[in-house]
């Protein structure tokens, strides 16, 4: 038995279902993410993990406990919100000693927790400051330390990272995981980031519109995404129509609606046979420049180049029938424009979804 | 905080506000200065400083100590009654949403809307079918509703920038309602609700009209006693009197400010 088990969750709010008939299992210290774009319904999950809003049907256990019918109150579920929600007319320590205030515990014992976990999120010295006092990034460490302190069963995060500029970023991911490892806490990430989810989750969720697109590892859900929907939202900005032409084993031929002839291997064991019609889908990044044809090898005219820091992207016309196909490359050259490309999209980075 | 710009003046806007000032404060001069005149008719530039008429609050058959002592009285329940009354009445209509909220808001401000004198009158109407009814209790009943909507607007103003999530905060954090209420909630709203309780006691304090209409004479309030006097005598102890009530006034804003910063009364 999982320790977080999530069974047939459903909410709705009027005629709207926020979240679909979602079932769940996460283990006991496993780290799992949520990923989805806004209205996807992994916040109304959140809540309801919580105990802010009451389910519409299904059920929520922690360690073998329903949590039907039980006040967030009583739910010893820790929760970094996304803007903090820090006490503002409390002090760090006062903002991190309040639960453990409400328990009643012996002020010496309240105090070495706190400065406990002060030290753990490196705060060490800021007890008395108040929150307005503090950077976005402390403040962040403090509302984590708050939810920590009490030991919860379970913690939620709100889209940890989204307030904090790209360097702090970086640092706190590190922290999150690092603080998640040493208590080896139960955790929840919920975001909009696929890059956020795939660093710091064990496993992670794809939602889109109250459903579980994909669960999987995050290398798994971020380079074989199960579904053109997934496939999309982690960053697979080709995405165009063929059908089979044969299927020889598990390698499936296609011809797209340009024409082009393209070689996919049959990584989900779909199960294809000549004349279904599939989509294809492969990121920028997998695409090779090529010199002369070849298997897999298209040719086009470069629209344009755009400089995007590791990578520059070129845009290539007349490959596909209605879109530009994107590739990165690592070497920038903006005189490229105007100029014929051989591009190869290797079949084992080619992923091929039926219709 | 922006710098200050440099540079001129347009005259236009510091002639008026200063004209502004003048005519506001000089009748308070004119009655501070009345205050300390030996005679009854004030002369200027006074020719010599007499406490007389503050040693004749006390001593008169006005009755101005025991007025004082009810005003201040029916001021403080009220306001305390009000502040009960007015804040889970905002956090009803700031927290949840439903039908007639905004019906619900204006009903609990209209008392500001509505003449005192007609409200006087409707509570002389209604409180006379009352057989028994002490003059004390009119007149509060009378200022509780009256005082409501300071309350009510200064706590919807703080609240319309509160951050709920703090209460789920508090919540996700072992504290049920009350306790997130009493520990969260209400000190991150105090100084809207000071602020807002401030303005109703000083309104209430000085209620002059609900107050004449209800009183009695075994029960009134300090503005009530000033009127009645001065209906039969018009020396300067009323000059002394509300000398006084200004200082007072000034004090109690300082005091605010301390507790809770006066700029609470500009945020609308």
């Amino acid at each position: 038995m999982a320790y977080l088990e999530i069974r047939n969750l459903t909410k709705k709010f009027g005629d709207f279902t926020a979240v679909h008939d979602v079932t769940l299992d996460v283990e006991r210290g496993e780290m799992i993410a949520l990923l989805g774009g806004s209205g996807c319904g992994k916040t109304t999950i959140l809540r309801m993990i919580a105990g802010f809003t009451a389910p519409f049907s299904g059920s929520i256990a922690i360690d073998g406990k329903s949590m039907a019918g039980i006040p967030a109150h009583k739910r010893n579920v820790g929760i970094f919100f996304q803007n903090y929600a820090l006490f503002p007319h409390m002090t760090v320590f006062d903002n991190v000693a309040f639960s453990l205030k409400l328990q009643k515990l012996p002020r010496e014992q309240i105090s070495a927790k706190v400065n406990g976990m002060l030290e753990l999120v490196r705060l060490t010295g800021m007890e008395k400051r108040f929150p307005r006092e503090l950077s976005g990034g402390q403040q962040q460490r403090v509302a984590l330390a708050r939810a920590l302190v009490m030991e919860p069963a379970l913690l939620l995060l709100d889209e940890p990272l989204s307030n904090l500029d790209a360097k702090l970023r970086v640092e706190m991911q590190v922290e999150i995981k690092r603080i998640q490892r040493e208590l080896g806490v139960t955790t929840i990430i919920v975001t909009h980031d696929h890059e956020e989810a795939v660093s710091l989750a064990d496993r992670v969720v794809v939602m889109n519109a109250g459903h579980i697109m994909q669960i999987g590892t995050p290398d798994g859900v971020f380079d074989y995404p199960e579904n053109p929907y997934v496939a999309d939202f982690m960053g697979f900005t080709n995405l165009f129509d063929g059908t089979v032409a044969a299927v020889d084993g598990e390698t499936v031929t296609v011809t797209d609606t340009n024409g082009n002839q393209f070689r996919a291997h049959d990584r989900f064991h779909t199960g294809f046979a000549a004349g279904d019609a599939v989509q294809l889908a492969i990121r920028p990044d997998n695409i090779l420049p090529a010199d002369g044809p070849g298997e897999n090898v298209v040719t086009g005219t470069i629209q344009n180049v755009t400089y995007k820091g590791v990578v520059s992207r070129i845009d290539v016309e007349g490959v596909l029938k209605d879109a530009l196909l994107h590739i990165n490359i690592h070497n920038y050259d903006s005189g490229k424009a105007g100029a014929r490309m051989d591009a190869k999209l290797p079949a084992d980075k080619l992923l091929i979804y039926k219709n | 905080m922006r710098k200050k710009e440099k540079g001129r003046v347009s005259p236009l806007p510091v002639v008026v506000t200063v004209l502004a000032y003048f005519f506001i404060l000089l009748p308070l001069v004119v009655v501070i200065l009345a205050s300390f005149s030996p005679t009854p008719v004030l002369k200027f530039p006074p020719e010599e400083i007499s406490f007389k008429w503050y040693a004749n609050i006390f001593s008169t058959s006005g009755k101005f100590v025991s007025g004082f002592v009810n005003s201040i009285v029916i001021a403080l329940v009220a306001t305390v009654i009000d502040i009960f009354l007015g804040v889970t009445a905002c956090l009803s209509v700031s927290k949840y949403n439903f039908k007639l909220k905004n019906v619900l808001v204006n009903f609990f401000t209209s008392p500001m809307f509505i003449p005192s004198i007609t409200f006087a009158f409707v509570l002389l109407q209604l409180f006379s079918g009352i057989k028994g009814m002490p003059a004390w209790s009119k007149i509060l009943i009378g200022h509780i509703v009256i005082i409501l909507p300071y309350i009510v607007r200064n706590t919807l103003a703080i609240l319309s920038s509160f951050d709920w999530t703090l209460e789920d905060a508090a919540a996700s954090l072992g504290a049920g309602p009350v306790t997130t209420f009493f520990k969260v909630t209400l000190p991150v709203i105090k100084p809207g609700v000071m602020a807002g309780a401030l303005l109703a006691f000083l309104y209430s304090f000085d209620e002059a009209v609900v107050s004449s209409f209800l009183t009695n004479a075994k029960f009134s309030t300090l503005p009530v006693r000033i009127l009645n006097y001065m209906e039969f005598s018009f020396d300067p102890t009323i000059a002394a009197i509300s000398t006084i009530l200004i200082l007072g006034s000034l004090a109690l804003m300082l005091i605010m400010e301390r507790v809770v910063g006066l700029d609470m009364f500009l945020k609308t």
